[in-house]
């Protein structure tokens, strides 16, 4: 095909999948999607994704939502946060939509990017780039496109080693000596390698529009296109080294959260060039420096604009406007913005979504039983965070143990209690 | 220091003033950090910001670093200010990009006339030095014009 100079082609388009569930984040994604909840004080999880893909120079993004998508539009808004404005510039939201034959939402990976072959179509390029928006990590994939090029592959998947004990949890591929990958196995129970895909695909354009036309059952990328691909074509690996972290349960949040203010941890949002839009919720960015009290203590914590700490906050992230009041505690905790602590109240091992209000006195996180996993969710609470909901209010006096979970805008009375394990 | 207190004569959190947050990219640092020895009473610190040592009434701009067991008190230090260990900063204020070397003094002892210190812009005080009170630090001097001790009200142009 003959290129008209006024007709311009992208190198490479990318789509960014944030339609997942992430149902076992619990209440943290009862009012929005999992790429949109908050992380390390200021940013959400998708802020690592779309600066990835703003630090490697490419500048055609969708990004495909379905579930509770309207807290994530907002934050994404036009995208002048991560510079995707502008005339050969552009993050385009998209939803699923509902067809004649087709039932709207997305069956799976594969699925949802063959619901919108028309915007590939409408923005032709060389290859795709297919990421996943609910990870923690930093890539160059500008990087990862040239080797792409290199090895003259259809298809190349980002993989990295992870410990053996974890593999079943990823699609897991044996390379050779090239790098090609020769054997694919999806979530295995035995594993043969310590390779894992982390959901990161480059495609040639061609290639995956044949691919996604060959049979509308194959669904999923991990499932079936790459399995089929690694039988018939030229799939290779390109190896990562370096801090990258599913944050789809509880523990994994609270973990990478840590990691943030240990030390040598290897995660550096501001180094890193992770850029966030600070401008929706209420213009977070407008506010003042972070004010300290005269005995307030405040020890291996990351503290952000606009909190105001007259009481103790250690090994904690506290988002803006966070109030910790005068003999308060606050410790292995994360608190999202406009949370209050009042007066002598304790927080421990907790995530508190946003406008939580903890009474003078109140304790979460009482006592020392840590085994007692959550009744209702045992899978999502079982090591002693419990999760506080969005605008919940604990009243003065009330005492939570661990792994409890307080739905949101829930409102305890002053003094209740709720053991270990309990969910209001 | 009126921004400073229990009851603060400027009340910056209630007066809605707005700065141009593209400026200095104030808007991409991250929150402040805190390290394990860290003590921050009666200041205001914002994002970017790594506290290892002591800081106490003081206002400190986007990503000013405090070393290990370093103290800084009553002192302002503009952007990315880089106070090292075991440095003393007292009654000072330094203007963006002043890097105070290890084991520096500055604004130390107090002095008669009691008036601030006053480091300009990138100045690169070396390890070791000691700046009176009430001095006058012009910006960006060769750091070799700053050894060595510096007493109370002079000026270093």
């Amino acid at each position: 095909m003959k290129i008209s100079p006024l007709y311009h082609q992208n190198e490479t388009v990318v789509l960014l999948l944030a339609g997942g569930v992430g149902s076992r984040l619990n209440v943290l994604v009862q009012t929005r999607a999992k790429p949109a909840v908050p992380f390390g004080g200021l940013y959400r999880i998708i802020d690592f994704s779309l600066s990835n893909v703003m630090n490697s120079g490419l500048d055609q993004v969708g990004v495909l939502t379905q579930y509770k998508p309207l807290s994530l539009m907002r934050h994404i808004g036009a995208g002048e946060a991560w510079d995707f404005t502008g005339r050969s510039r552009e993050v385009k939201i998209l939803p699923p939509r509902t067809g004649a034959s087709d039932s709207d939402w997305y069956k799976g990976t594969a699925d949802a990017v063959r619901q919108n072959i028309d915007f590939l179509k409408g923005h032709p390029s060389r290859q795709v780039v297919i990421l996943s928006g609910d990870h923690i990590y930093r890539m160059d994939l500008e990087k990862m496109i040239d080797c792409h090029q290199q090895k003259k592959a259809d298809v190349t998947v980002a993989m990295m080693e992870v410990p053996l004990d974890q593999i079943h949890q990823f699609g897991t591929g044996i390379t050779d000596d090239e790098g090609r990958i020769v054997e694919w196995e999806e979530k295995p129970e035995k594993p043969r390698t310590n390779l894992a895909s982390m959901g990161i695909y480059v495609f040639d354009t061609e290639y995956l529009l044949a691919a996604l036309a060959h049979n509308r059952l194959e669904i999923d990328f991990g499932k079936h296109i790459i399995p089929r691909a690694i039988k018939q074509d030229n799939v290779f690996a390109y190896p990562f080294n370096g801090y990258w972290r599913d944050v789809g349960t509880i523990q994994a949040l609270w973990e990478a959260n840590m990691d943030i203010i240990r030390p040598g941890s290897g995660i550096s949002p501001q180094e890193w060039g992770i850029r966030s839009n600070s401008e929706t919720d209420k213009r977070i960015a407008d506010r003042c420096p972070a004010r300290f009290g005269p005995e307030c203590r405040v020890i291996g914590s990351a503290i952000s604009a606009g909190c105001r700490i007259d009481g103790e906050v250690i090994n904690s992230v506290l988002s803006p406007g966070v109030e910790v009041k005068a003999g308060a505690s606050v410790r292995d905790s994360i608190i999202f913005p406009d949370c209050v602590v009042e007066q002598n109240a304790i927080v421990d091992l907790a995530i508190l979504d946003k406008k939580v209000r903890v009474g003078a006195g109140a304790v979460i996180g009482s006592g020392e039983d840590r085994q007692t996993a959550n009744h209702l969710y045992p899978t999502h609470l079982y090591t002693g965070i419990s999760l506080i909901g969005k605008e919940a209010v604990v009243g003065a006096g009330c005492v939570l143990g661990r792994n409890c979970v307080l739905q949101p805008l829930s409102l305890l009375a002053d003094g209740q209690i709720v053991r270990s394990g309990e969910t209001v | 220091m009126d921004l400073l207190g229990v009851d603060p004569a400027i009340k910056i959190e209630d007066w809605g003033i707005r700065t141009n947050l593209e400026h200095r990219a104030i808007r991409d640092y991250q929150p402040l950090q805190t390290g394990p020895n860290a003590a921050i009473k009666d200041s205001l610190v914002y994002n970017g910001c790594v506290i290892e040592g002591v800081v106490e009434h003081s206002i400190l701009f986007p990503g000013v670093k405090v070393g290990c067991g370093a103290v800084v008190q009553d002192s302002i230090l503009f952007f990315d200010n880089v106070v090292g260990e075991n440095v003393c900063v007292s009654k000072t204020i330094s203007d963006v990009n002043v890097t105070f070397g290890e084991g520096c003094r500055v604004g130390w002892p107090a002095g008669a006339d009691d008036l601030p210190t006053v480091i300009g812009w990138s100045n690169v005080i070396p390890p070791a030095t000691s700046i009176g009170r009430n001095c006058t630090i012009y910006p960006r001097l060769d750091p070799a014009r700053l050894t060595g001790k510096i007493k109370n009200g002079e000026v270093v142009k």
